[in-house]
């Protein structure tokens, strides 16, 4: 179960279609079925008190998305100053959530690292 | 792990509809059953309406396998059928039997949605049913009788016609058609005469006029003709033939079988047109708002394309004129945001017709009498208030019938009439609904609140106290004027859960009393959840929306007047000191000068001042929840976007003051 890397519980292997994508160089996925869809990231609206990988609030398709930042919660380095990132849009528990990754790569038959959603929004257990 | 479901409701939409529909019905026959707890007399209407109402939940539920409900229905058929009949009086054990049967009818179709336990003593009920309609006869077939009857005679009867018709079948008499053609100039006269000759005990149910017969070549258009619908008991007289006229017949009604395919038409008929409303999931509705967002912030970037394109040439006349159609396309799109929202009011009466029953029963368990009445049912309120509002509103109906309202014996002695009176009014007020519930009972006594606030170890400001500190203290966390935990109204809830919810909901709550005189409550809540008029307001970088129905002033900053005061900033009110607060933890970096406005809010007794540089202008703006791990943030409502694909944050500035302290104005 546990993934190369020692990290959380929040990685996981399976299979099934997913999505691909890089934070700090590593490659994670998560199961195409959760996704809504994939944005470029804006800069969100901060809201205090929210936890810390948490980014803020972005409008989209008339819902407010909170935006959890991917490194962050992994507890990886934040990343370098200038460059792009991709925010992919799942539900979690009929919310919308944006997980912002560095770059969406690409869609795969199955892979060892596979996200939980529910771990990494603190919507699970 | 499991998908995240969309839609929360994913039962057939069969069953939806079934479950809405039945809650619907319910309500209405609540709402018939009368707020004073007694069926209005003898009101056939009533009782044919309830009787129309059960009937078409009986075929739905019998279409779906809701067994449960379909018995519950049946049972209260019965009864109904009987009153309607006149076989039962509408009096004492049968009224009794009637109300059980409704809550019977309310637990079976929750049951049947939530599952849990049938409801007590059921069979038991449907046993006492079976004997009320054992001591009738020939129901079915009496009912039957109005099918026998030609469509045209039957749907020219009136209600009291029909429930005569109906109790004449029920005692077994038969019935006659007697069909007449009168010439046009004297048809009035000769009807007259004929009805003179109609004699006891023969009775003339209803003279109906007959259509032309279109099968047959029009012989005489200068004849009339009608049809006169007689009870006839066995050997009684009928007109003579020189009355009734030249080509008169008479017609005996035969019972006839009823053939299934007839009976399935007529359940039908019958479930048919029920509701004149459309239900529609409220998901549906959530997705035409997203969709009319996905809109709007589509044309929010063709809008910013269309600016910069107009920074390289500024004289285009095109695009002068594309901007304007942009505008208008904004308006419109603001105004189908706004009638999404609009579909999910709904009429208060919805909720009357329950509080009615509370009231009736809550007077029953604590021997009061009590006549409710109620104003405004037709105001139209969000279905998200409206759901959270039903638990607040029970309480202070609860309250005012169990606590306000003297027994009977105590009313007299004080001079009273010995029937209490509650009353709860709505009506809209400048996009919020103002709901107050008042009865004339013994109002809030300070001396008595003054003992109780002792009780339960709650401080009191001084001795005595004012009526308005008595008051006051009731909406205390753990307060309760009952000397026992009150089964009627204590349950440990006392009002500051109330104004909890009415807070939630972005409502206030204020309570007037006069002792000896009786009380009023009146609650200010927002029409829509969605919508709110809001103050937008700019903090060093970043824009805040406050809802304005919290704002009280908007101050510009004398800086003569600021201070410190233990380590706060605030500021020397003419009326009283106020707290200030900056916005910058709430991600606005301190502008470089001081502000210059602060935005006071909240009411006069807990105000605070909130910093700001700039006042924007005063929108309607559509709030947006946060996500649930974002809700328990104290001091943020949502937020909302202002057409830039931008979050703005919507305060609340009650959440605001609970994280600190507040000032009082003086009034």
């Amino acid at each position: 179960m546990a993934a190369s890397r020692p990290e959380t519980p929040a990685v996981t292997a399976a299979g099934g279609p997913v999505l691909a994508f890089l934070a700090d160089g590593e490659e994670y996925a998560l199961p195409i079925a959760r996704l809504v869809e994939v944005i470029r990231y804006r800069a969100p609206t901060t809201v205090p008190g929210a936890g810390e990988a948490v980014e803020g609030i972005l409008p989209h398709r008339g819902r407010m998305v909170t935006l959890v930042n991917l490194r962050r919660r992994l507890g990886l380095p934040p990343r370098p100053p200038g460059t792009g990132a991709h925010v992919i849009v799942a539900a979690v528990n009929g919310e919308w959530h944006g997980l912002v990754v560095d770059t969406v790569v690409r869609v795969v038959p199955g892979h060892h690292r596979i996200v939980d959603l529910e771990t990494i929004v603190g919507a699970g257990a | 792990m499991a998908e995240a479901p969309r839609d929360h409701d994913e039962r057939e939409p069969l069953e939806r509809e079934f479950f809405a529909e039945a809650e619907e019905i319910l309500d209405r026959l609540i709402g018939e059953y009368g707020p004073s707890g007694t069926l209005p007399g003898a009101d056939a209407d009533a009782v044919a309406r309830m009787f129309r109402e059960v009937h078409s939940l009986k075929g739905l539920a019998s279409s779906l396998d809701r067994a449960g409900v379909a018995r519950a229905a049946h049972g209260l058929e019965e009864v109904l059928a009987g009153l309607r009949q006149g076989r039962l009086r509408p009096e004492g054990a049968v009224l009794a039997i009637l109300v059980e049967g409704i809550d019977h009818l309310g637990t079976a179709v929750r049951q049947a949605r939530d599952g849990g336990e049938p409801r007590e003593g059921f069979e038991d009920w449907e046993r006492r049913v079976r004997q009320l309609a054992d001591g009738g006869v020939g129901r079915e077939g009496s009912r039957a009788l109005l099918r026998d009857l030609p469509d045209f005679v039957t749907a020219c009867l009136s209600q009291a016609e029909e429930d005569v018709l109906i109790r004449e079948a029920a005692a077994g008499i038969s019935f006659t058609l007697l069909r007449v053609a009168y010439p046009v100039e004297t048809f009035d006269v000769r009807l007259r005469a004929l009805g003179e000759a109609i004699v006891a005990p023969t009775i003339l149910i209803a003279t109906v006029p007959e259509p032309p017969d279109t099968s047959r070549p029009q012989t005489d258009t200068s004849l009339v003709r009608f049809c006169l619908v007689l009870a006839v008991p066995p050997g009684a007289p009928l007109p003579a033939a020189e009355v009734a006229g030249e080509g008169h017949r008479y017609e005996p009604v035969v019972a006839s079988p009823r053939t299934p395919e007839r009976h399935a038409e007529e359940e039908a008929r019958e479930v048919r047109g029920v509701s004149e409303t459309l239900r529609v999931p409220v998901g549906r509705l959530d997705a035409v708002t997203e969709r009319v967002g996905d809109l709007s912030l589509a044309l929010a970037a063709l809008r910013r394309a269309a600016a910069e394109v107009r920074r390289s040439c500024p004289e285009d006349r095109a695009l002068r004129e594309f901007e304007r159609v942009a505008r208008t396309l904004a308006t419109r799109l603001a105004a189908v945001q706004r009638s999404a929202i609009d579909t999910r009011l709904v009429p208060l009466h919805q909720v009357y017709g329950r509080l009615a029953r509370l009231v009736a029963q809550t007077a029953r368990d604590a021997g009061r009498e009590v006549e409710f009445s109620t104003l405004g049912g037709e105001t139209e309120i969000d279905k998200r208030v409206m759901d959270e509002l039903a638990a607040p509103l029970v309480h202070l109906v609860r309250n005012a019938v169990g606590h306000g309202i003297e027994t009977p014996s105590e009313r007299e002695n004080a001079g009273k009439p010995r029937r209490g009176r509650v009353e709860m009014r709505a009506r809209a007020l400048a996009g919020q609904v103002l709901v107050e519930i008042e009865d004339d009972g013994r109002g809030v006594s300070p001396a008595r609140v003054a003992g109780a606030a002792a009780r339960c170890g709650i401080p009191v400001p001084s001795t005595p106290l004012s009526i308005e500190q008595a008051c006051d203290l009731l909406f205390v966390p753990g307060f309760s004027t009952s000397d026992a935990v009150s089964e009627l109204a204590g349950r440990g809830v006392g009002l500051d859960a109330v104004r909890r919810t009415v807070r939630r909901l972005r409502g206030s709550i204020a309570l007037r009393s006069r002792p000896g005189e009786g009380t009023i409550v009146a609650l200010t809540l927002p029409i829509s959840l969605a919508l709110l008029q809001a103050l937008i307001v700019r903090a060093g970088s970043r824009r805040f929306a406050i809802p304005l129905s919290a704002v009280r002033e908007n101050l510009r900053i004398e800086p003569a007047r600021l201070r410190r005061q233990e380590g706060r900033l605030v500021y020397d009110h003419p009326h009283g000191v106020i707290p200030l607060r900056d916005l910058g933890e709430f991600g606005a970096p301190a502008a470089a000068g001081p502000s210059r406005y602060a935005v006071v809010a909240g009411p006069p007794d807990r105000c605070l001042g909130l910093l700001v540089e700039e006042c924007l202008g005063q929108q309607e703006v559509v709030l947006r929840p946060l996500g649930r791990g974002l809700q328990e943030i104290s001091g943020v409502a949502g937020a909302t976007e202002l057409g830039d694909a931008t979050a703005v944050l919507v305060l609340d500035p009650d959440g605001l003051m609970a994280g600190g302290s507040h000032g009082r104005l003086a009034a």
